[in-house]
């Protein structure tokens, strides 16, 4: 596949029918299998699952460093997961920026267990790492939304396709080819392979044709992403804790599994991506916001305290409380509202509050876009502390970016919107670079048929039941589960434990009796099957975790408990086949200042804190 | 909501929504070379495949297609009874 080339555009269109011609609305009837694709054996030396920020800065690294590199991707690279929807991009500039400042917001703001060595390491390299984008050519912005011309088009599609050059998406595909890099496109990757200890591929299904595509590989870097419960309303649905599942079954340790990101929707239209997202996806990924907290107690007592009313304490008090009612019962096209907190004059102020005629504020009134996500940059693989490379424990696997490279550099909660892309760029290269030069150290590996053959009949079992579960009837079940107030945001044991409950019925009884005719069956059913052990890892850690701590909120334990969870939790395959849950400690380094008063070093509380602890109700916690 | 067909007759079988949709939900007949909406149940209502529908061939449906539920829900007749109530009474909406 080419780039750009390779999508038809307006200006290549044939002449469009007349006008008085009736509409046709019935579809045609759904095929059979499609074609195979060419390729179904790849043999390279590094083998990058998910062409999205990381997974692009992956490839292109190794294949810098001088490896043979292939891309497995679900969709189409630059279309797939949740990068095509990225806005901006955060980078540090030492002429605008605070660091240290920057650093003790992260520390403080990620409630104590973030990891700020990689996050500084990231910041670190942000800078070339944007450029490398601006290289790729997906990097643009304009003055101000009305300034892009955007406001004089009252159809979407017709500004995309003015803008068509400046369309970032088809340029991964682009960048890819020109780095000679195949890619295995609409392939989904579901396991590892593994010979003498050491990972030596991978298998993945071609769904639309339910062909079975092996890859033998030297090295793996997983950059698959991490996941959702309901996804409409935030584009998560692709990605669907596919690294995670692989990593599981090699008994690698995932962290992260208990803090929850949201997304905001509307809530008289939760599905409704496209309406209140239009521009984010439209516009130019550009710079926006920045590393810029001041190095004052003040100031970060503030940025932590309005991180906390946004991402955390608005939709505990929604799901307790309920929202206020809404006039707004329609969904209208939107400007994103990336406001920039410096001079709006300023050239490096690509966004302003200003939106000019015919624009709007982005209507989002309540959280629930996309349940059980993961917190930014706080879950995946753990892969030590000490490590920037996203160098598992199981050698030549590698892991970068959001979902699956579980470095914790944000704690527990999202610090800085627009750093995600920046860590998944520079993550994306660590790995690259690190499995390339791993690559050069073994020898090519020999594709293990036995482990194949089982991978494909595991594949292929639900097309061997004469009845059974729809895939799809799993994924609803799972997400009436998963999205409940009461497991998402303010919960306890007893809450907890029934979902597991319910989890536990699925993973035994109705995941084996799945049943499949066409590979779109197989991939949802194989989405299926991740999602359900995902639910049963982040219930587990949930319970594990008992205080309450960032984007973790547990109504029985409404406290920080320094003294039992300033620490990490790893959730892994025991010996016995069970989900085990274990502590992980942290560098004393994180932790700030352990001596100060609680009510300093958390200045912000949750619904019963102060209760539970005796202590002042001051701070941002609100009751309706 | 979830992309719903506008008219098959402006598909001009191009396949951009086949290439860019995350989600499997289009096939393609190459008979008639025309795309298929083949499982709009998995539609994320991201509307990559509208964007890129040069015929103008699709719309995004807000009936939900699939389940989907926000975590709250404000109170819809909010907009036809309170408004129309505080307009009546000469109050600001």
């Amino acid at each position: 596949m080419g780039g750009a080339a390779a999508f038809g555009s307006v200006a290549s269109a044939p002449v469009a029918l007349a006008d008085d011609v009736d509409p046709v609305v019935t579809e045609l009837p759904v095929p059979g299998d499609s074609a195979a694709p060419d390729v179904t054996a790849y043999e390279c030396d590094v083998l990058v699952v998910g062409a999205g920020w990381a997974g692009l800065h992956a490839a292109v690294t190794a294949r810098k460093a001088g490896a043979s590199v292939v891309v497995a991707d679900k969709g189409l690279p630059g279309y797939s997961g949740l990068a095509p929807f990225a806005a901006g991009c955060t980078y540090y500039d030492p002429d605008w920026d605070e660091y240290e400042g920057t650093l003790k917001a992260v520390t403080q703001t990620g409630e104590y267990i973030a990891n700020v060595d990689n996050f500084a390491h990231d910041m670190d390299n942000s800078r070339a790492a944007y450029e490398e984008n601006v290289e790729f050519g997906l990097v643009g912005g304009y003055l101000n939304a009305p300034a892009s011309g955007y406001p004089e088009y009252t159809d979407d599609r017709d500004y995309f396709q003015a803008n068509i050059q400046n369309e970032r998406h088809h340029k991964w595909m682009e960048v890819l080819d020109a780095n000679e890099i195949p890619v295995a496109d609409h392939v989904m990757v579901t396991e590892l392979l593994i010979d003498n200890g050491r990972v030596v591929g991978a298998v993945g299904l071609h769904f639309q044709s339910s062909t079975i595509v092996t890859f033998s590989a030297k090295a793996v870097v997983l950059c698959t992403g991490g996941g959702s419960y309901k996804p409409a309303g935030y584009v998560t649905s692709g990605d669907t804790f596919d690294g995670e599942w692989m990593a599981y079954q090699q008994g690698l340790s995932i962290v992260g599994k208990e803090f929850d990101d949201f997304h905001q929707t509307t809530s008289y239209q939760p599905g409704d991506y496209y309406y209140n997202n239009t521009w984010d996806y439209v516009e130019p990924y550009a710079p926006y916001a920045s590393f810029s907290v001041a190095d004052d107690a003040s100031a970060r007592d503030t940025y932590a305290s309005g991180k906390a009313s946004y991402m955390t304490l608005n939709r505990i008090n929604q799901a307790l409380y309920g929202l206020a009612p809404s006039p707004d019962v329609a969904p209208k096209r939107t400007f994103a509202s990336h406001g920039v907190e410096k001079d709006a004059d300023d050239p490096r102020a690509l966004f302003s509050a200003e939106l000019g005629e015919g624009g709007t504020n982005r209507k989002s009134d309540t959280y629930g876009a996309c349940p059980g996500m993961q917190t930014h940059m706080n879950c995946g693989i753990f892969c030590g502390w000490d490590d920037h490379d996203g160098a598992t424990p199981l050698p030549g696997l590698y892991c970068a970016g959001d979902g699956i490279y579980g470095d914790m550099s944000e704690g527990c909660m999202y610090c800085f919107v627009g750093s995600t892309t920046t860590h998944c760029s520079v993550q994306g290269n660590m790995a690259g670079a690190a499995a390339a030069a791993y690559a050069e150290t073994v020898e090519g590996p020999a594709l293990p048929q036995d482990q194949v053959d089982a991978i494909t009949d595991e594949i292929f079992a639900p097309t061997k039941l004469e009845k059974g579960f729809d895939p799809n009837y799993v994924v609803n079940q799972l997400q009436a589960i998963m999205i409940a107030p009461q497991i998402q945001l303010a919960r306890n044991a007893e809450s907890l434990n029934a979902a597991l409950t319910q989890v536990i019925y699925l993973r035994d009884n109705v995941v084996p009796k799945m049943m499949g005719y066409t590979g779109h069956d197989l991939r949802i059913a194989l989405e299926a099957k991740h999602k359900v052990l995902s639910a049963e890892m982040k219930l587990r850690a949930t319970l594990a975790r008992e205080e309450s701590r960032g984007m973790h909120y547990r109504t029985d334990f409404p406290y920080r408990d320094d003294k039992n969870f300033l620490c990490h939790l790893g959730v892994s395959r025991a010996e016995d086949g069970s989900v085990q849950v274990q502590k992980i400690d942290i560098p004393d380094s994180w932790k700030g200042d352990t001596e100060l008063p609680y009510e300093q070093r958390y200045v912000w509380r949750f619904p019963g804190e102060a209760e539970a602890l005796g202590i002042s109700e001051e701070g941002l916690y609100e009751e309706q | 909501m979830s992309v719903a067909r506008l008219d098959l007759n402006k598909c001009v079988g191009c396949k951009n929504c086949v290439k860019v949709c995350p989600m499997d939900v289009f096939y393609f007949d190459a008979n008639e070379n025309k795309s298929i909406i083949a499982y709009p149940e998995n539609c994320q209502s991201c509307a990559q495949c509208y964007v890129h529908c040069i015929g103008k061939s699709l719309t995004m449906s807000t009936i939900q297609s699939n389940y989907s539920i926000g975590a709250g829900r404000a109170l819809r007749t909010y907009a036809t009874v309170v408004a129309a109530r505080e307009e009546d009474a000469g109050e600001p909406a």
